[in-house]
């Protein structure tokens, strides 16, 4: 099974006493702040979970693996995500 | 353009903060002398922020000023929606976050290793380690 918003926004709605829509909200909003924030050029770090962060790119030739073509990529920004310590540990069941 | 002073160790940073904020919808431009702060306006709330890494009470901060909720009430929001994802994770299945991205858990088979220090030979546990693949919204907006 795949986690979905709509599972993030029933937790919400279990845990706190919101009402559907409005738990549906938070979550939005909360994704939106993180998206924005990202948008902005600033990592997220969230302690015990892990870090997105935003890194630049230089521009380097590459090659289309499936012509082969050469090409040249872009400079560009990509967000990548680190994984915490501790969440490492409770995925491989050390914590 | 205005001088702004700010130390967020006296009582009235939060005064400070709120006519700031007057100013910058006034149009009154600021410079920022401390460099350790940058000031992030976004559309609903401004943050300062210290090198440009939002860490979970700053997120909780801007949820709680976004969605007029008190800190512990949105610091209980964004501990749910991680400890959920976290908890998908530890048991080995997936998530999917329409605009954000998608995370999967990724096994690794152990190998023999080097210690690049002495050169021996050793070998390296096979481990899970969560994977993040970008969805299309998110790499738009920050690719730009």
């Amino acid at each position: 099974m795949t986690l979905t918003k709509a599972d993030l926004t029933d937790s919400i709605y279990n845990r706190l006493d919101f009402p559907k829509h409005k738990s549906a909200r938070l979550v939005e909003t909360l994704l939106e702040i993180l998206k924005e924030t990202l948008q902005n050029g600033e990592d997220v770090l969230i302690s015990g979970f892990g870090k997105f962060c935003v890194k630049e790119k230089r521009e380097r030739r590459g090659r289309n693996p499936q012509t082969g073509e050469d090409m040249t990529l872009r400079l560009r920004r990509v967000v990548t995500f680190r994984c915490s310590g501790v969440l490492r540990d409770r995925i491989n069941e050390k914590g | 353009m205005g001088i702004l002073f700010l130390d967020t160790h006296t009582l009235d940073f939060d005064v400070t903060l709120h006519l700031f904020c007057l100013d910058l919808i006034r149009g009154i431009q600021y410079e920022i002398k401390d460099l350790r702060y940058r000031v992030c306006v976004r559309s609903s709330y401004i943050l300062l922020n210290q090198g440009g890494v939002m860490n979970k009470s700053q997120l909780v901060e801007a949820l709680a000023k976004t969605e007029n909720l008190t800190i512990k009430t949105a610091e209980e929001v964004v501990n749910t929606v991680f400890k959920e994802m976290e908890k998908e994770l530890v048991r080995g299945s997936r998530i999917e976050i329409r605009g954000l991205g998608s995370f999967k858990v990724k096994e690794y088979a152990s190998y023999n290793g080097r210690n690049p220090k002495t050169g021996k030979i050793i070998k390296v546990q096979g481990k899970k380690l969560p994977f993040f693949k970008v969805g299309r919204g998110l790499k738009e907006m920050v690719d730009t």
